[in-house]
């Protein structure tokens, strides 16, 4: 199988560029904040924030109930 | 904002929640705190979240740090790292390692829990701590120049961003003398100019 050439100063311009890119989305996110209500960004900020913790939750649920598992069946062996 | 206080009225998302609850129990333990790094941020509305919500705690007694102790635990919070108290005080907190509280069951988000490592550095903070009003919560924070300072001496390009989210969002009320005597301790005034102030 044949690799892709990897121009890390290519990859480098990229990466500058993107955060460059954020950061004037941030900007906008900002201004955007400034002039909506409160009740509005931090709607969308609670969907965010929510979400993830929501995932981990639910993550740790399910690791519990697979170790639980496997528990049950060690104790039938 | 004010010199004093930065009022604040915001539907509270689940790290919000979390941050009311626990400094609740310190309030009521007359527990001298103040939150610093990537929550200031989320709190003023920055789009991301965290796994980790870091305050700097007053050094207090070991027989003070059980009462408080007690009080979380009754609270429905577990100490994640380590999970008992003497390991806690005299292996941690004493000797400048963090502790983290989590609800029970749920270990993210956590807090991450410290005394001064920075001894002059905390303390001034916990000192010169900002009040912000929450809805109806009171909640101290550093002080947001020092907050972008330290931000930019962090310098990973999350911390970059949320240098400039509290530069853009509070640049008309801050103490730019502060910021800049802040900048020049922690020599960043250079990232500052390149990335928040694009006047310079």
């Amino acid at each position: 199988m044949r690799l892709p050439e990897i121009n890390l100063q290519e990859l480098e311009k990229i990466k500058k560029e993107n955060f460059r890119e954020r950061l004037e989305f941030q900007d906008r996110y900002v201004k955007w904040m400034k002039m909506a209500n409160n009740v509005e960004w931090s709607a969308a900020q609670k969907a965010i924030i929510n979400r993830k913790s929501e995932g981990s939750a639910s993550r740790t649920h399910s690791n519990r109930s697979a170790a639980h598992a496997r528990y049950v069946k060690r104790s039938k062996n | 904002m004010s010199k004093a206080s930065i009022r604040l009225v915001k539907e509270l998302n689940d790290l919000d929640k979390l941050v009311i609850d626990f400094v609740r129990i310190l309030d009521r333990n007359k527990v001298k705190y103040v939150l610093v790094s990537g929550y200031v941020s989320i709190l003023f509305g920055r789009s991301r979240s965290s796994e980790d919500i870091d305050i700097i705690v007053k050094k207090i007694p070991k027989r003070r740090f059980s009462v408080i102790w007690e009080d979380i635990s009754k609270k429905n919070f577990e100490c994640l790292v380590p999970d008992n108290f003497e390991s806690a005080y005299d292996k941690h907190l004493m000797k400048q390692t963090s502790i983290r509280f989590s609800r029970k069951d749920h270990p993210i988000p956590n807090i991450e829990f410290m005394f001064p490592k920075a001894e002059d550095l905390d303390n001034w903070v916990l000192k010169n701590g900002k009040q912000v009003r929450l809805n109806r919560h009171a909640l101290k924070i550093s002080p947001i120049e020092l907050q972008i300072a330290y931000k930019l001496f962090l310098g990973s390009k999350k911390d970059i961003e949320d240098a400039r989210h509290l530069y853009k969002l509070f640049k008309e009320g801050l103490n730019l003398k502060l910021l800049s005597e802040f900048l020049l301790k922690l020599d960043k005034k250079g990232l500052f100019n390149r990335y928040l102030d694009e006047t310079a």
